[in-house]
């Protein structure tokens, strides 16, 4: 099991002893590339399909989408701090606390963030069925409602965006978990979000703040980042630690 | 994922693409068919043959 293991991770006993647990426990085949593939061969056909319908937008047509990446930015915070952190009642809740608390957070911790390789990759990744479910039954009502009461082009860029949103959070998500590297470390918002996230694992800090995976925008409007800047400044941070939030820092150093 | 909810979103999303299929073959663009096809195929395998982490005790590996 040792070849499915970092060899210099920096782990705690606890973390490791997981991992290791995690991996024995996935039953059957897994592969990681097939996995991705599968997430992003569903997106981009249901995007191909979608924008098939779109013709002759109007000027403020085009609005919808910047809306719909602000509500997106929104639904990702909440859901990752009332669902994800929160154990709810409604279906699927449980499921969704269990994977993300009980397993993504034991899985990473904020000093070993890590992938070992592709075998790991079921542990960011949501589960394909979950991007059916985004588009099948959230955001295909959103397309019926605005063509009714706005237009078809509204409705379908509507489902576009949402879409869209949805791989870009698997893919930033993702990138918070790979090898830090010259390209993750200095693209714009990629290296901002690995640094927001990496702080989000740390457990003191986990059920309340640094809940975005996409842009800190939800985190900067509710006071829930670990940073004490501007939109822009949480923007484009970067792995910039100096504007920390002094408690946060205190805190930090109290726990080691 | 429990078989039960498997099933109810199988069920689900072959009777929402029925439902588009036949929309478009009879209002809109026949040809973005056989796209509907492929994306309920990707769907259902997705729902199906993706492994899941199963549960030995009460540590919390489920899924």
């Amino acid at each position: 099991m040792n070849e499915l293991e970092l060899k210099l991770g920096n782990f705690n006993k606890d973390q490791k002893e997981f991992r290791k647990k995690y991996r024995d426990n996935l039953k059957g085949w897994y592969n990681g590339f097939v996995h991705l593939g599968m997430i992003f061969a569903i997106g981009f056909t249901a995007i191909y399909y979608f924008t098939s319908h779109i013709q002759n937008v109007v000027w403020w047509e085009w609005s919808i989408i910047p809306i719909t990446i602000i509500g997106s930015n929104l639904f990702e915070w909440w859901i990752h701090r009332f669902v994800m952190h929160k154990p709810r009642v409604f279906p699927g809740a449980k499921a969704i606390y269990s994977r993300h608390t009980l397993q993504h957070h034991q899985f990473f911790t904020e000093e070993e963030m890590r992938f070992a390789g592709p075998h790991d990759w079921r542990v960011t990744l949501f589960p394909p069925y979950a991007l059916a479910v985004f588009i099948a039954v959230l955001s295909a009502p959103g397309v019926i409602i605005l063509s009714l009461i706005i237009s078809t082009n509204v409705g379908w860029l509507f489902i576009c965006s949402t879409t869209s949103f949805y791989l870009l959070y698997e893919i930033m998500h993702f990138c918070c978990h790979i090898k830090d590297n010259v390209i993750v470390r200095n693209t714009p918002f990629i290296n901002t979000i690995r640094r927001h996230h990496a702080a989000h694992h740390n457990k003191g800090i986990m059920m309340a703040l640094n809940m975005n995976l996409t842009f800190p925008f939800g985190d900067w409007l509710f006071g829930t980042s670990d940073l004490n800047r501007g939109l822009l400044g949480h923007f484009f941070n970067g792995y910039n630690t100096k504007y920390i939030k002094k408690e946060i820092l205190k805190s930090k150093k109290n726990e080691i | 994922m429990p078989i039960k909810i498997k099933i109810s979103l199988t069920v689900y999303i072959i009777i929402a693409s029925i439902l588009v299929i036949l929309f478009e073959s009879f209002f809109g663009q026949v040809n973005l068919i056989y796209a509907l096809i492929f994306l309920t195929l990707l769907m259902i395998i997705g729902i199906w043959i993706f492994p899941e982490v199963v549960t030995k005790n009460e540590n919390n590996i489920s899924d």
